[in-house]
């Protein structure tokens, strides 16, 4: 069942979480879905950034959506896997469309060196 | 990865209890060794080696017993619903009553991880207390086949 991550069509998964206690069940469904590696950094958005540290802008405040930190998190994985991960991801988050609790994007990958399983 | 490939209708039970962890875990070795073969024993030793490193259970009241065995060829799930919860770890967590147990050969350990990955899935966001709506063995193969389709 272990899908070896093939060199052709690599993709660089970006999810940036805003609801850092849903990173344990993001692991999870990647351990499940086949993602054999992943990297995980804390972050902060711009908006939290603006509502706490640029008083120039606290009248507008409410323009950036409140956060307590969020996790970005990064993998390089195998093409045919990247929709089961978005799909992991709504199922977490609900429609990303209309969620403000994730963003998620890819970036093709042209070269990949390093740690293999 | 879907669980129907890896548990079989023959390896859901309702059970009435068992008493104690090491008593359950000895008669679910003996009914899997039965239902896929391999030797008990050996498969009662390697869960227990397991269970003694750390305790499998969860605060949910579900334990996930598991072992990379010798002897065993393919990776099989089974699932047991408890009509008396047992205890798994006498500190941290409450006793179970669902619980499943994961065996796989030695060069399936990835497979190890991506299963024991699902069924962690499976038995969160509710899907346990589902599982314990199970009246028989079939209605238990059955609920879980359906939370598995839960998931992407």
């Amino acid at each position: 069942m272990s899908e070896p991550m093939s060199d052709s069509a690599m993709k660089l998964m970006v999810v940036i979480l805003d609801q850092p206690e849903l990173i344990d069940d993001l692991i999870t469904g990647y351990l499940d879905l086949g993602v054999q590696g992943a990297t995980v950094i804390e972050s902060r958005g711009m908006g939290q950034i603006v509502r706490q540290e640029m008083p120039m802008f606290a009248g507008l405040a409410s323009l950036f959506p409140e956060s307590t930190g969020s996790r970005m998190v990064l993998s390089v994985m195998p093409e045919a896997l990247i929709d089961q991960v978005f799909g992991l991801i709504e199922e977490l988050v609900g429609a990303l469309e209309q969620s403000n609790s994730a963003v998620c994007f890819t970036v093709p990958v042209d070269q990949f060196r390093g740690i293999r399983h | 990865m879907k669980l129907q490939s890896y548990v079989a209708a023959e390896l859901t039970w309702v059970m009435d209890g068992a008493g104690s962890c090491e008593a359950l875990l000895a008669e679910l070795a003996e009914r899997i060794a039965q239902t896929v073969g391999g030797d008990a024993a050996a498969l009662l030793a390697a869960l227990t080696a397991r269970e003694r490193q750390r305790p499998t259970s969860t605060p949910e009241g579900v334990a996930f017993p598991h072992a990379i065995a010798e002897g065993v060829t393919e990776s099989h799930v089974a699932v047991v619903l408890l009509g008396e919860a047992v205890e798994f770890d006498t500190v941290r967590h409450e006793r179970c009553d669902v619980v499943f147990v994961l065996v796989g050969p030695p060069d399936a350990g990835w497979l190890h991880v991506r299963t024991l990955a699902r069924l962690a899935r499976i038995c969160h966001a509710g899907g346990a207390d589902r599982l314990r709506l199970a009246t028989d063995d079939a209605d238990l193969y059955r609920l879980l086949i359906e939370e598995d389709q839960r998931h992407v």
